[in-house]
């Protein structure tokens, strides 16, 4: 039988936090800039692009991306980015601080471009899933693109272990 | 004092009553290793309908709520993830009837699934699931459509809330990979697919 009084707790702050709260500061300088196409992946990379759903839940809430320990882009409700990773297994995490909410195991697809939706809604969701190219171009010419300025940042932990032990 | 009760229980009603939340099922396809099986050097496809693919259901979730999912179309990558864990080559198949393709292609056996899903919660305040089932009944047919092989497996998953809240399709997910890892030991134990 599971505790429910915590569970409770735990109830109200995620949807306090999710309804309420806005975000609390610009720490990786995340901006709107015009979108250009990356460079094709090489033959030992993968591209990884990630869009956040249109949608009001959450919508004051920045969704930081992680690629398994650094932090890689930050979305807000419409807008997508991209980042070039070697090829490899990569957990993509999206995180509404003060933890990760969703994520999506990227394995090894060398010169392969990949594309993630994340969903955040109440009914819609709260996940990211693998997209078909034509629904990323589409959403590409709907969606503005982001990127951040302070690049490299780490996270609090390597959610690549964290999920790993997760599935254990 | 009396309205703002009125009013926070109105929100929490409109907000949390009744609804279907999406998840997702597609398990993470790293946790469905081959386990060191030696690949059966044959071409094999699979088969999902259209309908099938398209198909969304509805299942219980917690505190009164449910969630849904699309079964076949987010099990399609497991499927095809263990076919190609334990066969040289996996091709979808555009239809059963379509037997120019299959010859065209050396398709040796074409899987079948049928999936069946049940969720369950302990929780009252919390709409993810804590219990999940998912059960793939999957035929094998050869290339002129008789069935050489079928099998039925379950896999159940479990998740509390501290686990959830990073995934709020965990136990869905972990029941997805159980009956996926439970189908590769079948089909590789099976001798009629040798």
């Amino acid at each position: 039988m599971l505790n429910r009084r915590p569970m409770r707790a735990w109830g109200t702050i995620i949807a306090l936090a999710a309804l309420l709260a806005g975000c609390g500061g610009d720490t990786y300088l995340v901006k709107e800039v015009p979108y250009a196409a990356p460079r094709p992946p090489g033959p030992q990379d993968t591209v990884i692009y990630v869009f956040r759903e249109q949608g009001d839940f959450a919508a004051a809430r920045k969704l930081a991306i992680i690629d398994n320990d650094t932090i890689v882009a930050v979305l807000t409700p419409g807008t997508f980015s991209h980042f070039t990773v070697p090829s490899g297994e990569h957990e993509i995490v999206g995180y509404f601080s003060p933890s990760p909410v969703m994520h999506y195991r990227v394995t090894p697809a060398s010169g392969k471009t990949v594309y993630l939706l994340c969903r955040v809604g109440y009914t819609s969701g709260m996940f990211m899933e693998v997209m078909q190219e034509a629904q990323a171009k589409t959403l590409m010419s709907q969606f503005k693109y982001t990127e951040i300025g302070v690049k490299g940042g780490k996270a609090n932990m390597n959610y690549k272990d964290y999920y790993d032990r997760l599935y254990k | 004092m009396y309205s703002i009760a009125r009013i926070a229980v109105f929100a929490v009603v409109l907000v949390g009553g009744g609804c279907a939340h999406q998840i997702n099922i597609t398990p993470p396809l790293n946790t469905l290793d081959a386990g060191g099986v030696a690949k059966i050097d044959k071409v094999v496809g699979y088969y999902i309908s259209s309908a099938d693919r398209s198909k969304e259901v509805e299942s219980p979730g917690g505190g009164g709520d449910k969630v849904k999912y699309l079964p076949y179309r987010e099990s399609e990558p497991a499927l095809k993830h263990v076919l190609s864990n334990l066969f040289s080559k996996v091709v979808e198949i555009p239809s059963l009837d379509d037997k120019g393709f299959i010859s065209s292609n050396n398709v040796a056996y074409v899987f079948v699934p049928v999936i069946a899903t049940d969720s369950a919660s302990d929780s009252a305040f919390t709409w993810p699931p804590t219990r999940f089932t998912v059960t793939v009944d999957c035929r094998a047919v050869d290339p002129a459509g008789a069935t050489v092989w079928q099998t039925k497996v379950t896999g159940q998953g479990n998740a509390e809330f501290s686990e959830f809240r990073h995934d709020m399709s965990l136990s869905a997910r972990r029941a997805s990979r159980n009956a996926f890892l439970r189908l590769q030991q079948e089909i590789s134990a099976a001798k009629e697919l040798r």
